[in-house]
């Protein structure tokens, strides 16, 4: 087995083969170092040099055989080193330092320093962390040394000859100032924005409860949360914070009903408000008397009471992790009624499958409610419906029938609907339709049965021999085909149906 | 974790698995192959994928979409009238999404556990963008692409190797599928497990469909100058016969004549028909005399004689055909092998793959395999465009990825110009821009020269992923311009988030 030499300067050497190698020899020795090379042999970091080798094996085995040149004239170009310079963050607040990266082509620089202005830094291990100066001529005689608007900074590396640089940008922080540091949950709040040469600014207020906008450098807020919170003002690039104290709030809340009176299955709205001013209570949770619970994020919530009589509800809000307060009422809750109704065609045939929809007076409709076709006071048949409220029936018997969905419900009067229907005879002749015929290796055949309009008809009976299958919902069926016996046999229950014979003809078994 | 090798056909789908020397093949319902066919039935947001969504196409024709591989890679749109449906606008890559949904679904209850990587095959000359919409059509149904495929090197696999007086077999693979024909001549090295495709030639609209047309048209006339009946007006009548029809080119693979019989076509009515081979062999002559043109349409082109095949494969469930391998063996002079099951060899040589990458961890040599592997190739040449507008060739079609090749001589059309616009494009056009543009580059360092002088050298890199990497220098400079993370062709805008989202809105599959 020749080895291939990645080394070598001739492409006989390069794939391990002597220099009078035939060149079924030389693609042979090709082979073998690709398939040795295949980039998917190796691992992600390792694909990138095995593509290098399967390219040079390539370039020797175009060489030798075609038209290629080798060594390949690739001559992998020397440029110098390029010094790149990355900064950790694009965006500093005034005072902040940033880190830089600095590298040379693929590898860290160990040398060389990186200058902001007048501020310098050593470079070690391809990194450095500097922190800018503030620019003179931005900086305010007052107390916070802030300029009025974002500065950009160059940062440039210095490696050996080669320079290279970089900008981050000094965005000054907005100043955010609270009407009060101490304020209680629920409680309005004024908070005032500007910006470092005290102007208004335009923007948004956030705070744990969501996001107010600023009007002049102004907006109001609610807190819920009590505890330390923080506020934070955000105007495009800038960004500034504030602490303030949220304390519990004090009075009683109490519950709301929309409603006296409800009935089961309806909706009960509720509102839960603090008693001192009306405020919706955030938060709060609804409980009834047998351990349901609900929450009310925004001070509303919707149940539907199932059980009919007095349904006591309470609800509570946790302040502050501690203190508890709740509020409790009672509502009257009274039974339903539903009305069905029921739709169908008038007059199918015996034995037919047809469809019914039933639907409630809300025009819903009805799932799980029994269906049943009655003559004479007794039911023939009955089914029940799906989600959709549809069902399918068949009446095997011509004559006059009622159609009528009823259902039981507890707490709920349901009203039943009827129908008339009319089931008239008919008879048809069966077809059979072979669509997978049987063969020497496959003694199983498949059928399709049909009526003399071509519609498929399920639950036909399929008999060959001994064997016997029973067609699908679309008329399909499959039989074994054993022995000597070539005649199908197709009978249905029902008897609007007539069977028929058919020989399988052409069947080499 | 398990991987299974997909051939996702125009026609019909096959998917393996192979552990360690035993294949198994995905059984769909008694059937080794699936229809590649989605019929969206009306009024729920499901979907009837595969042989059951047949029967659709006599009820529901508007409402059932097959054969979306020939639209891969375009932007060809299936609309669905009907609300109850999240998506009522598919593309070729969201149905074949739902048929590799119920593949893997199906896979999963035959195989024990649910595949999550896939080997998928593509034909050899499948465009890039074709390709590309392929693997996201698996995106959506979930599954990880190991590695695209040609299917003809998937073929070869699945025949196998052994021990040869000659160890690098120049295989012909006739591929004759449901919708397509493809011929493609391979160069299978066996001790290094290398299979390298050398060309492919085919015809896009010719497969075993058209063979059941003709019967279809030769019985649906009979039957009219007996009844004055034309089957063929009626959307449903038509797929009946065309069922009876396909059963009976079946029969004639063994059987002299064969029956076709569609009872009750009209009320009272039933059609019963027999055609016999002969007959049958007359009405197709032409089809199989076209794909023996194609065959030799590829060894004009090659640089290989008819003379020099070792092997003929047969591939695809139309090669069963006896006229077809008459004429297979007429025109190579040998008889066909057949050692591979033609409905299964891609997808048998697939699941090898598929073994193999999966249980791939790196370079260690005691957990890694020996190497070797089937590589894609470049289905059509790159290269760039130059001042005249011509196409200036740099990488060839079938060219075994991952492939790297430099080419130089490029030079200025104005006096000290020091940019150039590379251009990148991929087709096999002359002209540049018949083609389609991949890539454009600026190179901004040219030495200051006369016109014609500088040397400017480019050169393109296409690995085994389809990532595309450019570079081009100025000899005279020696500094490069290019881009060094690559480009993936054809690759689409939109991330993982449209990804999700149409993965959400794709109908379930309810059988």
């Amino acid at each position: 087995m020749p080895e291939p030499d990645l080394t070598a300067d001739t492409a006989h050497e390069c794939l391990g083969v002597s220099p009078d190698a035939p060149p079924e020899e030389v693609k042979l020795a090709a082979a073998h170092a690709k398939s040795q090379f295949n980039p998917d042999n190796y691992t992600e970091a390792e694909k990138r040099a095995a593509r290098d080798r399967f390219y040079l094996v390539h370039a020797a085995e175009d060489a030798l055989l075609a038209d290629g040149e080798f060594p390949p004239e690739r001559t992998a170009p020397t440029a110098t080193e390029t010094l790149t310079v990355t900064a950790a963050r694009e965006q500093i607040s005034p005072g902040e330092s940033v880190t830089v990266s600095v590298m040379l082509d693929n590898t860290p620089a160990d040398e060389g320093m990186v200058r902001a202005g007048g501020v310098t830094a050593e470079i070690g291990n391809g990194r450095a962390t500097l922190t800018p100066a503030p620019t003179g001529a931005a900086t305010k005689s007052t107390d916070r040394a802030t300029p009025e608007t974002a500065t950009e900074v160059t940062l440039t590396a210095t490696v050996g000859g080669a320079t290279a640089t970089t900008t981050v940008t000094v965005v000054p922080e907005l100043v955010v100032e609270p009407a009060e540091t101490t304020v209680a949950a629920g409680e309005q709040l004024s908070v005032r924005v500007t910006d470092g040469a005290e102007e208004p600014v335009d923007g948004r207020v956030e705070t744990p409860d969501g996001r107010t906008t600023l009007t002049d450098g102004e907006a109001q807020v609610t807190l819920t949360e009590t505890g330390e919170q923080t506020l934070t003002a955000v105007a495009g690039d800038q960004t500034g914070t504030a602490q303030v104290t949220v304390t519990p709030p004090s009075g009683a809340i109490g519950l709301e009903f929309a409603q006296t009176t409800v009935r089961t299955g309806e909706p009960l709205r509720i509102a839960v408000r603090w008693q001192s001013d009306g405020r919706l209570v955030s938060h709060a949770t609804v409980e009834s008397a047998d351990g349901r619970s609900w929450t009310a994020t925004d001070g509303r919530v919707r149940i539907r009471p199932t059980e009919p009589g007095q349904l006591q509800l309470t609800a509570s809000r946790e302040v502050a992790g501690t203190v508890t307060t709740t509020a409790t009422r009672t509502v009257e809750v009274v039974p339903s009624s539903v009305e069905l109704a029921v739709s169908a065609p008038e007059t199918v045939d015996t034995d037919e499958q047809f469809g019914v929809t039933i639907r409630e007076s809300t025009g819903e409709p009805a799932a799980a409610v029994r269906v049943a076709a009655r003559r004479d006071g007794d039911a023939v048949t009955e089914t029940v419906t799906d989600d959709r409220g549809e069902a399918t029936l068949s009446v095997a018997r011509p004559g006059t029938y009622t159609l009528r969905a009823s259902d039981n419900r507890p707490h709920t009067e349901v009203v039943p609907g009827t129908r008339e229907l009319t089931v008239v005879a008919d008879r048809s002749t069966l077809a059979v339709e072979v669509v997978d015929p049987p063969t020497t290796t496959s003694p199983r055949c498949r059928v399709v049965v049909r009526d003399e309009w071509g519609r498929r008809v399920p639950d036909a009976t399929v008999s060959i021999a001994d064997e016997t299958a029973t067609t699908d919902d679309r008329g399909r069926a499959a039989i074994t085909v054993d022995g000597t016996s070539r005649t199908l046999t197709v009978t249905h229950p029902a008897e609007r149906w007539v069977g028929t014979t058919t020989t399988l003809s052409g069947v080499e078994i | 974790m398990s991987s299974i090798g997909i051939d996702l056909g125009t026609t019909n789908t096959v998917a393996a698995e192979r552990v360690g020397d035993l294949p198994k093949v995905v059984d769909f319902n008694g059937d080794r192959t699936m229809r590649s066919a989605v019929a969206f039935t009306e009024g729920d947001d499901e979907v009837i994928v595969g042989n059951d969504a047949v029967d659709y196409l006599e009820t529901d024709p508007e409402l059932t979409f097959t054969s979306v591989k020939r639209a891969m890679g375009t932007d060809t749109t299936y609309e669905v009238p009907d609300d109850s449906y999240t998506r009522t606008e598919h593309t070729p890559e969201t149905i074949s999404a739902l048929i590799l949904q119920h593949l893997i679904d199906t896979a999963e209850e035959t195989l024990g556990s649910r595949p999550e990587s896939a080997v998928v095959t593509v034909p050899a000359d499948f465009p890039e963008p074709a390709r590309r919409a392929t693997e996201r059509a698996a995106e959506y149904a979930d599954i990880d692409v190991l590695r695209l495929l040609p299917e003809p090197s998937a073929a070869c696999a699945a025949y196998g190797l052994r021990e040869r007086d000659e160890p690098i077999e120049t295989v012909a693979v006739y591929d004759l599928g449901g919708g397509t024909f493809d011929v493609s001549v391979v160069d299978v090295i066996h001790e290094a497990d290398l299979y390298e495709v050398q060309g492919t030639d085919g015809r896009q609209q010719l497969g075993g469909d058209d063979f059941d047309e003709r019967l279809l048209d030769h019985v649906a006339e009979e039957f009219a100058a007996e009844t004055e009946i034309d089957v063929r007006e009626n959307q449903e009548e038509r797929e009946r016969v065309r069922r009876a029809v396909k059963q009976a080119k079946h029969k004639l693979s063994a059987a002299s004549e064969a029956e076709v019989r569609v009872p009750f076509i009209r009320p009272e009515t039933n059609l019963e028909l027999t055609v016999s081979r002969e007959t049958f062999e007359e009405l197709t002559a032409d089809l199989v005399d076209e794909t023996i043109t194609a065959c030799a349409d590829l060894f004009d082109e090659l640089d290989v004689a008819v003379d020099d095949v070792d092997t003929v494969l047969l591939v695809g469930g139309a090669s069963k055909m006896p006229q077809v391998q008459t004429a297979v063996a007429e025109f190579f002079g040998q008889e066909p092998s057949k050692e591979v099951n033609p409905d299964e060899a891609v997808a048998m040589g697939a699941a090898k793959q598929a073994e193999v990458l999966a249980g791939r961890t790196g370079i260690d040599p005691e957990a890694s395999t020996e190497g070797g592997g089937i590589l894609d190739v470049a289905p059509d040449p790159l290269g760039i465009r130059v001042h005249d507008g011509s196409f200036s060739r740099i990488i060839d079609s079938n060219e075994t990825l991952p492939v790297r090749e430099t080419r130089d001589g490029y030079s200025t059309v104005e006096d000290g110009q020091s940019r150039a616009t590379i251009e990148v494009y991929q087709g096999d056009s002359d002209r540049a821009t018949d083609n389609e543009l991949i890539e454009s580059f600026v190179l901004d360092n040219i030495r200051e020269a006369d016109a014609g002088v500088p040397n400017i050298a480019v050169e393109l890199e296409l690995d085994e992923n389809g990532v595309l990497r450019p570079r081009a220098w100025d000899k005279s400079v020696d500094e490069k311009a290019g881009i060094e993370d690559g480009v993936e062709i054809s690759r689409e805008e939109g991330g993982d988030a449209e990804v999700e989202q149409i993965r959400e809105e794709l109908p379930d599959v309810a059988n």
